[in-house]
């Protein structure tokens, strides 16, 4: 494997700084935000505010191994599994194992509606720090009334207000523009209109980078862009929409041309192409794939994402169309999507995160419709059976 | 055959009134949850019905028709035994006799429902199922969610009467809502005479009783009812432990059977098959479809309310109101909602002087009830004391 790329670690070094900066400030009374994420962190950059998206922190966790030692604080409370959205709230309940020192106490949490979990972890988690605590109606992950047509993610930033519910997108304007008043009272900042214009044109530059990058990744050979740092690239998306975020995708993006133009590979030993359709982490397994078979992850929705994210703005309402992208940003079962990008990266193989059927999943279907061989695996770890799955596939 | 034995031979038989009505040449809508305004459907000529959970029943159709993709962005969230059975349910043909179908805007895996049927009738067209409809609500208590809901149920109205064929007038509303207002209080007439001292009806009794008002005719269960209350014994189940259960939805009787067996009494619960059914009666002073509004926003969805303290507060107060000996959590695996609640519902009963037993992560099929069984023995032994 090469090493990292210079602008990834950049990326993970100003995950460090910023939180550190973060935390000095609010130690010093300026505020902090924590909210799930795709929910209000644009208004919250508009604001200047800083903002901690709970799904990242909770993936940097687990990237960190303390799952378990967190889900024993909860535990112990009572609270019993699963844990993955609140594996935050337990960071601060115990903050000792916290990643890079811990968070500071938020000014407010925004309690998420994604699952009904999450609205209860959320208000619990503002309780327990004792800060306030604002819910917000509906979100990205659950377009059941509206169901969107298999190829959504070809015309979604266009035209995205076909794809959602109007009624739902009229109550989650009013209810944004309910927070972004509670913000300005509670802290005593005025919002600008202006400043959320231009956060949403550096969000739909921002993601223009990123699907660039991905389009410099697909189409290199050999693949120039481990999976381990491309998922770790996207902690950009975190600061989506801000001058950073922005610096830190172009000089990812820039990074990759340079290495294409190189001739230079992730991979030590690249022969079988992999799409790793899954947002669960890189699989452990991946370095016996590579050792044994030459096959390698050179993609996952991680690349697919960012133009997912970036959206139209019409009739000079921006605040209209990210309200929009909160109540629809993608949908993780389509298999139009998948069969894209997989033609995008020319992959012999994807692989799936799926519990064991005896029916052939949606995914599977399409592939093997497509010509396209898949893998499903149970899990992500590298362990005797999960090698026996493997080793039954890449040897047949 | 008294009163209690035809209550209890609508809830074994579940579909029995529903059949019986379908071949009488009416039509069946089917619903999930306890927030969806029967009012409504009744008003509309239809017969409602609840749709429940059988644990016996096998979930192969959910392999062969729900998307396995895994977790964090599954299309359906697994692990609630009671949803998966109902789903299964509808996939294998069980509920037959619906002609229709609203699913709500409750837990995540229940709005799920909508995507996953369509998905799998677009799969398989020989596929059986009701035409749907969802039934959007908010979450939040406050004035832009109220609007909201209101205009959920105004596009429900327009799908009835699409349906019907006909307008849905408000003479027929405001019966409906009298007929669902006298089944509140007549609910609430048998959870006084569970939580009486001592109690005059076991729980597994008063399940039966308040389950069969989702299977059948509402206006004969309000008979039925009546006449059980009027003919009710008038000795009790003394000295036993008096009991409440709370945590997941309990559609059937195994877990109130084995905890009855042990020796105690259910005299409440805290879930949406038990005394709630019993609660948020309509406001006939507004306009009829205004009330149905108003309850539709006023009454939460599931446990899934904000704040959470009004939660805690309505299952303390459930269980005082009965003057209970202790509590009983059965909280099933994967239940988002509950395994939330119960630890600060627990403490809050415990503060109050309640003993509490905690079941966590526990399947919908009692496969191993006689090591339940110890524990509750255990539990219950205590209470005596």
């Amino acid at each position: 494997m090469t090493d990292r790329l210079e602008s990834v670690n950049t990326i993970r070094a100003h995950q460090r700084t910023w939180l550190a900066e973060t935390r000095e400030r609010a130690e010093s009374g300026f505020p902090f935000v924590i909210c799930t994420s795709d929910e209000f962190e644009e208004i919250l950059h508009a604001f200047g505010i800083p903002v901690l998206v709970i799904n990242y922190w909770n993936f940097l966790i687990t990237a960190q191994r303390k799952v378990r030692h967190f889900s024993e604080v909860l535990e112990t409370r009572g609270y019993v599994g699963p844990h993955f959205f609140a594996l935050g709230l337990a960071s601060t309940l115990e903050p000792a194992e916290a990643p890079w020192g811990g968070l500071p106490k938020p000014a407010l949490i925004i309690g998420a509606t994604r699952h009904e979990t999450e609205l209860k972890v959320t208000e619990t988690w503002a309780r327990e720090l004792g800060c306030p605590y604002f819910p917000l109606d509906f979100n990205f992950a659950s377009p059941y009334r509206r169901l969107p047509p298999d190829d959504w993610w070809a015309s979604i930033r266009d035209h995205w207000e076909d794809l959602v519910d109007p009624a739902r997108l009229e109550l989650r304007i009013a209810q944004n523009e309910a927070l972004i008043s509670y913000v300005e009272v509670l802290t005593g900042m005025s919002f600008s209109f202006q400043q959320l214009r231009q956060v949403m044109e550096r969000v739909n530059a921002q993601m223009d980078v990123m699907t660039e990058a991905r389009d410099l990744i697909a189409a290199a050979r050999p693949c120039p862009v481990t999976l381990r740092d491309q998922v770790s690239a996207y902690q950009t998306n975190w600061h989506r929409g801000t001058i950073s975020g922005l610096a830190h995708a172009r000089a990812y993006r820039d990074e990759i041309r340079q290495r294409v133009g190189d001739g230079v590979g992730a991979y030590q030993n690249e022969r079988i192409r992999i799409l790793y359709w899954s947002m669960a982490q890189e699989p452990d397994f991946h370095a016996y794939l590579e050792e044994r078979y030459g096959a390698v992850f050179v993609g996952a929705p991680y690349g697919a994402m960012p133009q997912t994210y970036a959206r139209t703005v019409y009739r000079d309402d921006p605040l209209r169309a990210l309200t929009a992208r909160h109540i629809f940003l993608f949908d993780m079962t389509s298999t139009s999507w998948m069969l894209n990008e997989a033609r995008l990266y020319g992959v012999d193989v994807v692989v799936g995160v799926e519990d064991a059927s005896a029916y052939p999943s949606r995914f599977r279907q399409a592939c093997e419709s497509a010509g396209l061989r898949y893998l499903a695996v149970p899990r992500v770890t590298d362990d005797p059976e999960v090698r026996s799955i493997l080793d039954r596939f890449f040897t047949e | 055959m008294s009163a209690l034995e035809e209550l209890q031979q609508h809830y074994r038989h579940r579909d029995q009134a529903a059949r019986a009505w379908k071949s009488g040449g009416g039509r069946v809508v089917g619903y999930l949850c306890d927030n969806v305004p029967e009012e409504l459907i009744l008003a509309a000529g239809f017969l409602p019905y609840r749709l429940s959970g059988a644990p016996a029943f096998a979930t192969e159709p959910l392999e062969r028709y729900v998307q396995p993709f895994a977790a964090p962005f599954s299309a359906r969230n697994r692990g609630v035994g009671f949803v998966d059975a109902i789903l299964a349910m509808l996939l294998s043909g069980q509920f037959d006799f619906l002609d229709y179908l609203i699913v709500p805007h409750t837990r995540k895996a229940i709005q799920a429902f909508y995507r996953e049927l369509t998905l799998a009738k677009q799969s398989d067209a020989s596929l059986r199922l009701p035409e749907l409809f969802y039934l959007d609500r908010a979450y939040t208590p406050f004035y832009a969610a109220e609007v909201f809901n209101r205009q959920s149920l105004v596009e429900l109205r327009a799908q009835l009467e699409s349906w019907s064929g006909h307008e849905l007038g408000a003479t027929a509303l405001a019966d409906a809502i009298e007929t669902t207002n006298i089944s509140r209080s007549l609910l609430r007439r048998i959870a006084e005479l569970r939580s009486a001292d001592p109690p005059r009806i076991s729980g597994v009794d008063a399940l039966q009783m308040i389950g069969a008002s989702f299977f059948m005719d509402k206006r004969e269960h309000n008979q039925l009812l009546q006449a059980f209350i009027d003919e009710a014994p008038a000795d009790g189940l003394s000295g036993r432990p008096r009991l409440f259960v709370g945590g997941s939805p309990l559609d059937n009787l195994s877990f109130y059977e084995l905890v009855e067996s042990c020796g105690a009494v259910i005299v409440a619960e805290d879930h949406c098959w038990g005394n709630r059914c019993g609660e948020f009666q309509a406001d006939t002073s507004l306009p009829a479809f205004e009330a149905l509004a108003d309850r539709y926003h006023r009454k939460p969805a599931c446990s899934i309310e904000f704040p959470m303290a009004r939660v805690l507060e309505r299952c303390a107060g459930r269980a005082s109101a009965a003057r209970v000996n202790g509590a009983i959590f059965f909280v099933m695996e994967g239940d988002g909602v509950h395994i939330w609640d119960t630890p600060q519902e627990v403490a809050a009963l415990e503060h109050d002087g309640v003993p509490c037993l905690v079941l966590n992560r526990q399947p919908y099929r009692l496969d191993d009830a006689e090591a339940l069984r110890a524990r509750l023995t255990e539990f219950t032994g205590t209470l005596y004391e």
